[in-house]
C-alpha cells in the first residue's frame, strides 16, 4: 500500500515527466508497428497510417493508463479547481471580498485553535508520555482539591502505588534569580527523581542523580530557556553559582530542548525539594502547593493506582484543616501542561471567545451564501444551458460549489499566514501583564495541525455557505422533476426572500456581538475607571515573612522607603472575611481588615473623623475604625464615633473565631482594595494588629520612588532578614492591572469582532442592495420615467435593505438581552443593564448598516431613465 | 482464427509475458501472440493501461533503455511481488479450467445427470 502510494506520489509530483514518457511510449510502439508493417511489404505512409488504426485513438489510451495509475480523481478535482479559478478571476471584485470575509474569521479561529492547543493540547516531551498521571484529592463534599502539602507529597513518594512506576513531587517556585544579572522567572522545586522518571535528557552536564545522594546537594538543574534567560546561554555555565533566593547553587546541567517544564509558564530552573524546604520552610499544614505525579508501570492501571491511594486519603490529610481533609484520592491520566481541572476552566473561559468567533463565522458564512446567491442567480441562463443539455442536479450542484471550495482552501491558507502574523502579538498582548512581570510565556506556534484545523474550518464553512446556495438553485422544487432539473424553472428562479433571510440573520448575529461587546466593554470601563481612594504608583505589598515584625522594622529604616504598614490580606490580591457587626439590636454584615497604626499613612490618606490606631495601642484593643460606607450602613442616622459594636464569625462547627466588643473611634474615607468589579467600594470595619501577628501578616510599603531599583532593594532587604524567604515585593498598580487585565483584553477581543461582524453585515448589505438595484434597473427606469421624484425611487431600494435590518435587531436583540439575564442570574459582580450595549451601539450598527445600503441606493437615482430602460 | 483475450486475463498474460525476461510495451504483445500460436489478439491499445497498473501496485518496475532498434523504449520487468503474484494467478488459472474442462467434459456432464 505503501509503495503504491509513493509510486501515486512520484507521478502526481512529475506529472509533465510522466506525460512526456506516456507520450513516448505510445510513440515508440507506433514505431515498432510501422517497421514490422514496412517489414511485411508496406510503404512508409501506408504502414504509418496502418499503425495507427490498429492502435486507435492514443488520446483515449493515454487516459485509460491515467486511470490505471490512479490519477483520474485528482485530474478532475484540477479540472474543478481550474473551471472555479476561471469564474473567479472573471469577478475579482466578489473574490476579494469572499477572501477577505472569509480569511479573518478563519484566522480569528485557527489563533484561538492555537493558544488551546498550545496550553491544553500540547504535551511535554516525556518519555512514555501515554501513561503520565498525577494524584488528585476530592473532600467529604466532592470538591475537587489537587494538591498537596509537602509533608503529604513526602508520604506519598516514600510508599508510591505498586501500579506506578514512582511518584515525583513538584510545585512552582517564584524566588528571586541572580545569574548574571537579578532576574525573576518561574522555577520548580521538584523531588530529586523527577528527572529519572519523567526521561527528560540532559543537554549539557547531568541531572540528579537520585536518592538523596550528596552530590545533588545544592545544585540546580537549568532548563534551556533558563540557560538563556540567566546566563545568556553560555557554554561554560555546568559549574557556575545561580543565586535563588539569595542563596547559591551550583548549576549541573541544562535540560534537553524543547522542554520547558510541565507547568503553563515556562520554568526556568528546577531545585530539589528538599533545598526548597530549606530556603521556604513553611509550616502551614493547609498550604497546598504540591502537585504528585508519577508514571504507570506497563503493567499497571490508573484502577489499580487510584485503588491503592483511596484507602491513604483520610490519614494523609489529617492535619489539614477539617474542609481540606480528603476522603479519595484519584490517579487521574495527565495531558498537557493544564491538568484536568484546569483545562476545564480553560474551556470555560475560552467558551464565549469560541462562540463569538463561531458567531463571527456565521455572519461571514451567511455573507458569502447571500453573494453567492446573487452570483448563481446572475449566472441562472448558463445553468439552463446546462440543464437543457443534460446536466444532472448533482453535477449542477458541484459545478456551483466548486467556487466555493477553492475559495475556501485559499481562505483558509490566508487565514493561516494572518494567524501566523498576528498570533505572537496577540498572545503578548493577552498575556502581556505575565511577561512584565518576568514570567515567560510558553511558544503558541501555527503548526502543521493548524493548518489541517484551518482547512477543516475553511470546507466546513464552504459547505455552509456553499452548499446552501448551490443547493437552492439545484433543488428539486419549482417544477423540477426529481434527478433532472427544469431548465426553464432554472432561468426563472430568483431567491429573494432566501437573501433577506440571510442577511437578516447577519444582522441578528451582529447587534448580539455588539451588544455583547457593549456589556463587555461597559464592565471593562468600570473596573479601569473605579476610584480607589487612594493613588496606587508608590505602593507595594510584601509578602508575610516568619519574622514579619523584624522585616517590618528593618524595612522602616531602608532609604527609599517612606512608610511601613501591616496588614491581614495583601490589597487586591485576596478577598475579605466577612463577619457579623451586631450593633443596637440588629446585626449587618461587613468585611474585616486587620491592618497596624501606619495603614492610613502609608496610603496617604488620613481618618475623616476621629482618629486611626496609635503605635502604642495593644493589637486586641477594644477599638476599630469604619469605612465611610459601614458608617453609613450601620448607623445610618449618623454620628458612628464612641458607637459601640459587636463583632462576631463563627467556624463551621460554630465556635467563634472572633467575638470582639469594640468602640469606634475613627472613620475611614471608602477604599476599594479588594475585588474592582461590582461593588468594589464595600463596609469594612479595621481592627488593630501588630506586624508580623497572625493577623496582620501581609506588609505594604510606602515608596518615596517606585523605581525596580527601589523594589530591588526591597527584595534585598527582605533577604537580609527573613533569610531566603522570599517577599515577593508587588506593586499595587500591578495587582490593579492584574485584575483590569482579563476585562481589558476581553473588551478588546470582544470589541475587535464585533466590528468585523459589522464590517462583514455592511459588506453583504452594500452587496445586497446593490444587486437589487441592478436587477430592478429596468422596473426603477420605468418609475422615474412615469414622474417618481429620484427620493422616491431611493425610498423603494431602501426598503429592501430596511427589512433584513429590523428582522436582525428583532431578533438580536431579544437573545442579547436573554443572555444578560442569565449572566446576570450568575453573578452580581457584572453590570448587564448598560445604556451604551443595548441603544447606543445597536443604533450606531443600524446607522452604518443604513448608510452600506444607502450608498448603492443611492446610484439608482443617479442614471438617467432613458438610460435604465434601454439596459435591459 | 486469431481470438480476443478473456477478459480479465489480460494483465495474468502480461505478467506471464515479462516473466520471460524484461521487454517493451511492443514486445509484450508480440511475446503474448507469439506464444500463443497467433492465436490470442491483444487490442493495442488497451496493453498500455494493464502494464501501467501493474506498475502501480508494484508488480511490474518501469526502466527507460535502449531498444534493439536503438531507439529510447520503457522496459518492464518482474518485480518479487509480480513473480509471487503470478505464481498465484496461474495456480488459480489452472484450478479455474481444470474446473471448466471438469464440467464441460461429457463424462462429468453425464455423471451430473445420473
Amino acid at each position: 500500500m505503501i509503495a503504491r502510494i509513493r509510486a501515486l506520489l512520484n507521478v502526481l509530483f512529475h506529472r509533465r515527466r510522466y506525460e512526456q514518457e506516456l507520450d513516448d511510449e505510445l510513440a515508440f510502439h507506433l514505431d515498432c508497428r510501422s517497421a514490422q508493417l514496412q517489414a511485411e511489404g508496406l510503404d512508409a505512409v501506408q504502414a504509418n497510417r496502418r499503425a495507427r488504426i490498429e492502435l486507435g485513438m492514443r488520446e483515449l489510451h493515454a487516459d485509460a493508463a491515467r486511470r490505471a495509475r490512479g490519477l483520474a480523481p485528482f485530474d478532475r478535482l484540477l479540472m474543478a479547481a481550474r473551471h472555479a479559478w476561471r469564474g473567479l478571476s472573471r469577478s475579482p471584485g466578489f473574490a476579494f471580498t469572499a477572501l477577505c470575509v472569509l480569511a479573518v474569521p478563519l484566522a480569528a479561529g485557527v489563533m484561538l485553535y492555537a493558544l488551546f492547543a498550545a496550553y491544553a493540547l500540547h504535551t511535554p516531551p516525556l518519555e512514555r508520555v501515554e501513561r503520565w498521571v498525577y494524584a488528585e484529592g476530592h473532600d467529604a463534599d466532592g470538591r475537587l482539591i489537587s494538591n498537596f502539602h509537602a509533608d503529604e507529597a513526602a508520604a506519598l513518594l516514600a510508599e508510591p502505588p505498586p501500579a506506578l512506576e514512582g511518584l515525583y513531587s513538584h510545585r512552582g517556585a517564584t524566588l528571586p534569580l541572580h545569574g548574571l544579572r537579578p532576574a525573576k522567572g518561574m522555577g520548580a522545586a521538584v523531588s530529586d527523581n523527577f528527572f529519572r522518571l519523567t526521561g527528560v535528557p540532559a543537554r549539557l552536564g547531568r541531572l540528579w542523580l537520585g536518592d538523596d545522594d550528596p552530590r545533588d546537594a545544592d545544585s540546580v538543574v537549568l532548563t534551556e530557556m533558563g540557560w538563556h534567560k540567566l546566563f545568556d546561554g553560555a557554554p561554560d555555565v555546568v559549574g557556575r553559582s545561580l543565586q535563588i533566593g539569595g542563596r547559591n547553587f551550583a548549576v549541573i546541567g541544562v535540560t534537553g530542548r524543547d522542554y520547558s517544564g510541565i507547568m503553563p509558564i515556562a520554568t526556568l530552573y528546577y531545585l530539589r525539594a528538599d533545598d526548597y524546604a530549606s530556603l521556604h520552610a513553611e509550616d502551614d499544614p493547609n498550604l497546598l502547593d504540591v502537585e504528585v505525579g508519577g508514571f504507570v508501570r506497563s503493567d499497571g492501571s490508573v484502577e489499580a493506582a487510584s485503588a491503592a491511594l483511596a484507602a491513604r486519603a483520610a490519614a494523609l490529610t489529617v492535619t489539614r484543616d477539617s474542609d481540606l481533609q480528603l476522603v479519595r484520592i484519584d490517579v487521574v491520566p495527565r495531558e498537557g501542561v493544564l491538568r484536568a481541572a484546569d483545562r476545564e476552566e480553560m474551556l470555560l473561559a475560552g467558551l464565549p471567545v469560541a462562540i463569538a468567533v463561531l458567531l463571527m463565522m456565521a455572519v461571514a458564512a451567511a455573507n458569502l451564501a447571500n453573494l453567492l446567491l446573487a452570483r448563481h442567480a446572475a449566472r441562472r441562463h448558463d445553468l439552463a444551458v446546462r440543464a437543457a443539455l443534460g446536466a444532472g442536479r448533482l453535477r449542477l450542484f458541484f459545478h456551483l460549489l466548486g467556487e466555493s471550495l477553492l475559495l475556501a482552501v485559499v481562505a483558509g491558507l490566508l487565514a493561516l499566514l494572518l494567524a501566523a502574523l498576528l498570533m505572537q502579538p496577540i498572545h503578548n498582548q493577552v498575556f502581556g501583564l505575565l511577561a512584565e512581570m518576568g514570567y515567560d510565556l510558553l511558544e503558541v506556534r501555527i503548526d502543521a495541525s493548524s493548518l489541517l484545523f484551518a482547512l477543516g474550518l475553511a470546507l466546513f464553512a464552504a459547505l455552509l455557505f456553499g452548499g446552501l446556495p448551490a443547493w437552492w438553485m439545484t433543488a428539486p422544487w419549482a417544477g423540477r422533476r426529481a434527478g433532472k432539473p427544469d431548465a426553464v424553472a432554472l432561468k426563472r428562479g430568483e431567491p429573494r426572500g432566501l437573501r433577506g433571510l440571510l442577511m437578516g440573520v447577519q444582522v441578528a448575529a451582529s447587534v448580539f456581538l455588539m451588544v455583547l461587546a457593549g456589556l463587555i466593554a461597559g464592565n471593562a470601563r468600570d473596573a479601569e475607571r473605579v476610584a480607589l481612594g487612594f493613588d496606587p504608583q508608590p505602593l507595594v505589598s510584601v509578602r508575610g515573612a516568619v519574622d514579619g515584625g523584624r522585616l517590618a522594622e528593618h524595612l522602616r529604616r531602608q532609604p527609599g522607603i517612606a512608610e511601613v504598614s501591616a496588614t491581614s490580606a495583601m490589597p487586591f490580591m485576596r478577598g475579605l472575611p466577612q463577619v457579623a457587626a451586631v450593633h443596637d439590636g440588629r446585626s449587618d454584615v461587613v468585611q474585616l481588615r486587620y491592618v497596624d497604626a501606619h495603614w492610613w499613612s502609608a496610603l496617604g490618606v488620613a481618618p475623616r473623623a476621629g482618629r486611626g490606631f496609635s503605635a502604642h495601642e495593644p493589637a486586641d484593643s477594644p477599638i476599630a475604625v469604619v469605612s465611610a460606607r459601614a458608617a453609613s450602613l450601620l448607623w445610618p442616622e449618623g454620628q458612628p464615633l464612641g458607637r459601640s459594636l459587636q463583632l462576631r464569625v463563627d467556624d463551621d462547627s460554630g465556635t467563634p473565631l472572633l467575638d470582639r466588643r469594640v468602640e469606634v473611634v475613627g472613620v475611614a474615607d471608602d477604599l476599594a482594595t479588594g475585588w474592582l468589579l461590582g461593588d468594589p467600594l464595600r463596609a469594612v470595619v479595621y481592627l488593630p494588629a501588630a506586624a508580623g501577628s497572625a493577623q496582620a501578616p501581609s506588609l505594604l510599603l510606602r515608596l518615596q520612588d517606585p523605581s525596580p531599583r527601589t523594589i530591588a532593594a526591597v527584595h534585598r532587604a527582605c533577604a537580609e532578614v527573613a533569610g531566603e524567604v522570599d517577599c515577593n515585593p508587588m506593586r499595587l498598580s500591578d495587582a490593579v492591572r492584574i485584575q483590569q487585565t482579563p476585562f481589558a483584553v476581553a473588551r478588546w477581543l470582544a470589541t475587535a469582532i464585533a466590528w468585523v461582524a459589522l464590517a462583514t453585515s455592511c459588506v453583504g448589505l452594500y452587496g445586497l442592495v446593490g444587486y437589487a438595484v441592478v436587477q430592478q434597473r429596468r422596473a426603477l427606469g420605468v418609475r422615474l420615467a412615469l414622474g417618481a421624484q429620484r427620493r422616491d425611487v431611493i425610498r423603494h431600494v431602501m426598503r429592501g435593505a430596511v427589512r433584513p435590518i429590523v428582522l436582525g435587531l428583532l431578533v438580536g436583540l431579544p437573545l442579547a438581552l436573554l443572555l444578560a439575564r442569565v449572566i446576570a442570574s450568575l453573578t452580581d459582580r457584572l453590570r448587564t443593564v448598560d445604556l451604551q450595549a443595548f441603544v447606543v451601539d445597536p443604533l450606531l450598527l443600524v446607522a452604518i448598516a443604513l448608510l452600506a445600503a444607502w450608498l448603492p441606493a443611492r446610484r439608482s437615482a443617479t442614471v438617467a431613465p432613458s438610460e435604465c430602460l434601454r439596459s435591459d | 482464427v486469431a481470438q480476443p483475450v478473456l477478459p480479465g486475463t489480460l494483465e495474468l498474460l502480461a505478467l506471464k509475458a515479462i516473466s520471460l525476461g524484461p521487454a517493451h510495451g511492443f514486445a509484450v504483445l508480440e511475446r503474448i501472440q507469439r506464444g500463443s500460436r497467433e492465436v490470442l489478439q491483444v487490442e493495442q491499445g488497451a496493453l498500455y493501461p494493464a502494464l501501467h497498473r501493474l506498475e502501480a501496485q508494484g508488480l511490474i518496475a518501469a526502466e527507460w533503455g535502449v531498444s534493439e532498434n536503438n531507439r529510447r523504449a520503457k522496459f518492464y520487468a518482474l518485480t518479487r511481488a509480480g513473480r509471487l503474484r503470478l505464481g498465484q494467478d496461474l495456480a488459480q488459472w489452472e484450478r479455474l479450467v481444470a474446473g471448466m474442462n471438469a464440467l464441460l467434459g461429457s463424462d462429468s456432464l453425464e455423471g451430473l445427470q445420473a
